[in-house]
């Protein structure tokens, strides 16, 4: 005959849940508390049994084989109904046993008595069991020793189950720990390199500081003992150091927009090939023909996709004077790229390959494409860079060890390095002292999402 | 005349000093480096010396030191110019022999007052 649900079996369940306990392995804590059941009562068969909605499972078991059984035919769903031990003397005289296929078939139980594990809400999780081969009696020390003995398994159910507890939030903690410890430590960075900038910049400042004062002085203290043309070089000098002040800002304030994220980026549709000539001159427009500069697009290897987009659209420029087709969809097969960065970027080397070569001395600029990228490259016959510096280019205010008199802030090469990562790019130089220099840059095409 | 040897990597602030020491009746000579100024320091034994401490390669510091180890450049008298101001650096230099500082940008007379104070008041053997 099937035991009745517990009224509160839901609960009882999730209850159960909780303990983590069912499926796993057989724990010595358990397995002495059964063998100590058997011994104390004298049976040859002690289980702890958890029941779940459908199962008895042992977690503990001493003389039987089996690891579970259906809750229908199970003695413990019984057991389960009350609070004090559960005896069964003898399960053929037992109306509600006495067709169970564990009394008629093996293995066979006629006695069977089950002290129920009550969790400290109340529910009952399942039994300590001991069960016999022939019909016994149970003495009431028996059953008393049977109470305890279940009174610990529960306790053992409970430690087990804090001590998981416990270890889990240990480890969580554990891991918060370390997670903290690493934003620390790039606080700390960053915080160090700010306080390097700051330090830097303001060193950078007094440099042409005093100069504007020393001149200003020279100039107001010896103003009849200097010549025409030293007071002439005086007077240049304060506004050189104040164009150099001037340049040092707007490169700090470039530097700090981008370092704080808030460069605006936005990509358009750009003709990298007109960009470039553009560019090129404008810069040989402000700099009169004193360093030619070449610039040449190999168009190989240009994204397939976008030429035949563009041929399409050409052909359908072609037959559609009449149409007013709107210039964002003209332009549609074009690479995606934020002008004003590219500008920023392409400049500052141009000016450099410029500023560190001699008049006269050629400027190769060169646009080509490969797998979804566009290749740049800024090659100059001058200076050169030394190989220590090399490794030290794109940080902040440093400047090569051959500059000489060749004024610089030693910010544009950071400015263009965080502008190609901006970018998503990579920038790689080349150079041998003596001989020239080499930029290149690669930008993805096309490849970007609008933060 | 006093010869005064002016060790600063930045040329316009070196040459401006030279300018002004040359109008007030000094020699003056200038090194575009630490090494440049170590060695003049040595062949040309200056009277006072002027020195950047913030210079690419050998810098103020370890001119100093390097002076400070040879009997002949020991005793000479050494002015920083410095564009760091704190007191630590004050202590550090001071502690390694040096005379005094000058923080950028410093005047005329700022300069001045200091080469009268730490020039030594017997003629110099030139």
């Amino acid at each position: 005959m099937e035991a009745p649900l517990p009224n509160n079996e839901i609960q009882r369940l999730q209850a159960l849940l909780q303990y983590e306990v069912l499926d796993t392995t057989a724990e010595a804590a358990f397995d002495n508390l059964t063998l100590l059941a058997a011994h104390l009562c004298k049976t040859p068969i002690a289980l702890v049994s958890l029941v779940d909605s459908a199962r008895q499972w042992f977690k503990s078991k001493v003389g039987l084989n089996a690891t579970e059984t259906c809750r229908e035919i199970a003695f413990c769903a019984h057991a389960l109904l009350q609070t004090d031990v559960f005896v069964v003397p003898d399960a053929l005289k037992d109306e509600r046993f006495v067709n169970n296929p564990l009394v008629v078939t093996d293995p066979k139980i006629r006695f069977y008595a089950g002290a129920p594990l009550i969790n400290p809400d109340g529910f009952a999780l399942g039994t300590l069991c001991v069960i016999d081969y022939v019909p016994r009696q149970l003495s009431s020390q028996d059953r008393e020793a049977l109470k305890i003995l279940a009174h610990q398994v529960m306790t053992q159910l409970e430690l087990r189950r804090n001590l998981k507890v416990m270890t889990d939030t240990l480890q969580e903690r554990q891991r918060a720990e370390a997670e903290i410890r690493k934003a620390l430590e790039k606080e700390k960075e960053l915080s160090e390199l700010k306080s390097r900038f700051v330090s830097m910049t303001s060193h950078e400042f007094r440099t042409p500081l005093s100069t504007i004062l020393s001149s200003a002085e020279l100039l107001e203290h010896y103003q009849h003992t200097l010549t025409e043309e030293k007071k002439h070089k005086h007077l240049q000098r304060i506004q050189t150091a104040v164009h150099h002040m001037n340049q040092l800002l707007n490169d700090v304030g470039a530097i700090g927009k981008l370092e704080a994220g808030k460069e605006d980026f936005h990509p358009v549709p750009l003709d990298l090939g007109n960009f470039c000539r553009d560019l090129v001159e404008d810069l040989q427009l402000s700099l009169g023909s004193l360093h030619p500069i070449t610039f040449v697009e190999f168009k190989e290897h240009y994204p397939e996709r976008l030429l035949q987009e563009k041929s399409t659209l050409d052909g359908l420029q072609k037959n559609s004077s009449s149409l007013s087709l709107q210039p964002a969809t003209l332009c549609a097969p074009l690479p995606s790229m934020d002008e004003k960065l590219l500008r920023q970027i392409f400049t500052n080397l141009l000016s450099n390959a410029i500023k560190y070569s001699c008049p006269g001395s050629p400027i190769r600029f060169e646009l080509s494409y490969q797998a979804g990228e566009a290749v740049f490259e800024i090659q100059d016959q001058g200076i050169g860079i030394p190989l220590e510096d090399q490794r030290h280019i794109f940080e902040s205010f440093h400047r090569a060890t051959n500059v000489g008199t060749i004024p610089g802030t030693g910010l544009g090469l950071a400015i263009v390095k965080k502008n190609v990562d901006l970018h998503r790019g990579k920038i790689t130089v080349h150079s041998e002292v003596g001989s020239g220099t080499t930029f290149r840059v690669v930008l993805p095409l096309n490849n970007f999402s609008v933060s | 005349m006093k010869k005064i040897l002016v060790i600063e990597d930045e040329p316009s602030i070196r040459e401006n000093i030279l300018e002004l020491l040359e109008i007030e009746n000094f020699e003056g000579i200038g090194a575009e480096n630490g090494q440049v100024g170590l060695q003049l320091a040595k062949t040309q034994r200056p009277d006072l010396i002027l020195c950047d401490v913030l210079m690419p390669g050998l810098d103020g510091y370890g001119v100093l030191q390097a002076l400070r180890q040879e009997t002949a450049t020991a005793a000479i008298p050494f002015i920083f110019l410095t564009g760091k101001a704190s007191k630590t650096d004050f202590c550090q230099g001071t502690e390694m022999g040096a005379h005094d500082y000058l923080t950028k940008p410093f005047t005329r007379a700022d300069l001045l007052n200091a080469l009268a104070e730490r020039l030594p008041r017997s003629p110099s053997a030139v």
